[in-house]
């Protein structure tokens, strides 16, 4: 019988904080957040990616489905959470998303951009009660915040995509409810988009959930490997969203 | 103006961030900087003093930075001296160094000792000591490993000290019965199985971490303690004394079965003294 093993954990400085590679250096393959959020995931189906090798990974019925790839070219391929039309993933979210900068940095499979798929979203119950998320859209990204009383807006960035693109999403929402999306494709230099008009966030804030890979209904689904989604307080740059 | 691109705590250059000026980066494990490792001689009557690696205890590691803060003011210095303290205000910080970019440890402060000695301090430089223990003794690849495992012989590569994997056993859309996790040396010579007495069902799969001794057996989703499932041998652990690191040869893991044909994988975070 083996010893057990024990290691030092970090605790993120972020508010939220999910990484794939750490999840599974975290000793126990487990999905929750370095920020201490819980996880929920289900894909009823198996499911196959490339491992570290670069030869083809069959996962099965359930298991999280992680692909190794070159994100940003250093030559150490890096584990991305590769989430498809039947992955499910949304971890536990406490908190009005004011003055916040979300952070999203993925291996973009999407080689034809398909409707409004979802890469985050903020939210459990729809429009009744407001949400906020960034898509995937025909042109390139945008980013969407209802505040539940029938009003939103959008903020887009137009850019052209490729599949195995290694796509850096910023998107800053400002304390009166605009939201600026910013888009940075294979380290360029980042495309920042207008900022939206004003749009009061709804009294009462209520969305216990963030879905990644889909909206707040297991809906809208895309075939993205997602890296990493961070958020911090504040209007904060691409550099500082970058690292730990 | 600091010199960048040698120290990184938390992905955040020193120099860039804080003026910090590198002297010294002592005692940490991996390479990061110069190193005491901790290694028993095995004192042999005939042979003499020699390296059992099985006598290699791996401990918590003292490390220290020693550096200077060269800022502009001194308003600046003490800005920057108080963004580098508060960083370990939180507990852990990943280490990263010039000296091996692949690899981070975890370290956290013991004490701290900024002087400003005048006149220097009036141009904003600080010399700076940290101390600093690295609990796990070891240090990390920065990204872990993941590999498919089938009844061929897959290579892991590893560090310079055990890593401990994660493997998952798949029903595979059909049936698999009896499997057996196979760990060879190099050579070829097997050094560890493990087995199991289970039939997987096309929806279910096992997961075995060696990290945690744990076995969990995933039915649709549902996850169940599968400890009992595991009949034969011990759990697998990648060793380097079970490769040839200079020469690229590492331990294989094959995956086989009584019945129904073997998928799988292997994950885990290489870890170097």
């Amino acid at each position: 019988m083996t010893q057990l093993l024990t290691r030092a954990t970090r605790r993120s400085r972020y508010l939220f904080d999910w990484e794939a590679g750490d999840c599974l250096a975290a000793y126990q393959q487990s999905l929750a957040a370095n920020s201490g959020q819980a996880a929920t995931f289900s894909r009823a189906a198996t499911a196959t990616g490339l491992d570290a090798a670069g030869a083809t990974r069959t996962f099965a019925h359930s298991e999280p489905n992680f692909e190794w790839d070159d994100l940003d070219g250093d030559g150490i391929l890096t584990p991305t959470l590769l989430l498809g039309t039947s992955d499910r993933l949304y971890l536990d979210y406490n908190g009005r998303p004011a003055l916040r900068t979300w952070y999203v940095e993925m291996n973009d499979k999407t080689a034809t951009a398909a409707g409004s798929t979802r890469i985050i979203e903020i939210g459990n119950s729809g429009a009744a009660t407001g949400f906020l998320n960034i898509r995937r859209s025909a042109t390139g990204f945008d980013a969407v915040h209802d505040n539940g009383d029938g009003t939103a807006v959008t903020a887009t960035v137009t850019v052209t995509i490729a599949s195995g693109d290694r796509v850096e999403l910023r998107l800053v929402v400002a304390s009166t409810g605009a939201i600026t999306l910013a888009v940075t494709k294979n380290n360029a230099t980042e495309v920042v988009g207008s900022a939206t008009g004003v749009n009061t966030f709804a009294a009462a804030w209520n969305q216990a959930r963030i879905s990644i890979g889909c909206d707040y209904a297991g809906a809208n689904r895309a075939t993205q490997g997602i890296h990493r989604v961070r958020e911090a307080v504040g209007t904060q740059t691409r550099d500082y969203m970058r690292v730990g | 103006m600091a010199t960048t691109g040698v120290l990184y705590l938390n992905d955040r250059d020193v120099g860039s961030d804080w003026s910090l000026n590198v002297a010294a980066i002592n005692g940490f494990p991996g390479g990061l900087g110069g190193m005491t490792r901790d290694v028993a001689l095995n004192e042999d009557a005939q042979a003499g003093p020699v390296l059992d690696p099985r006598r290699i205890r791996i401990r918590p590691k003292t490390a220290e930075i020693r550096g200077y803060i060269d800022a502009a003011s001194v308003a600046a210095a003490i800005t920057a001296l108080d963004g580098l303290r508060a960083l370990f205000a939180e507990g852990p910080v990943a280490v990263r160094s010039v000296y091996a970019p692949d690899r981070y440890c975890l370290a956290h402060l013991l004490s701290h000792d900024g002087v400003a000695v005048a006149p220097a301090v009036l141009n904003g430089q600080v010399e700076i000591t940290l101390s600093l223990m690295v609990p796990d003794g070891v240090a990390f690849r920065l990204e872990p490993d993941g590999y498919a495992l089938s009844t061929a012989r897959t290579a892991c590569p590893v560090g310079t000290a055990f890593s401990f994997p994660a493997l998952t056993i798949n029903g595979n859309g059909g049936s698999l019965t009896n499997p057996l996790v196979t760990l060879r040396d190099a050579g070829g010579q097997t050094v560890q199985t493990m087995g199991f007495t289970i039939v997987l069902a096309a929806n279910d799969y096992l997961r075995v971490d060696s990290a945690r001794g744990a076995i969990d057996k995933s039915v649709a989703g549902t996850v169940t303690d599968g400890m009992s499932l595991w009949t034969s041998g011990d759990f697998p652990i990648i060793r380097p004394g079970d490769a040839s690191v200079e020469a690229g040869g590492y331990a294989t893991v094959e995956l086989t079965a009584s019945a129904g044909t073997t998928k799988g994988g292997i994950s885990y975070l290489r870890r170097y003294l």
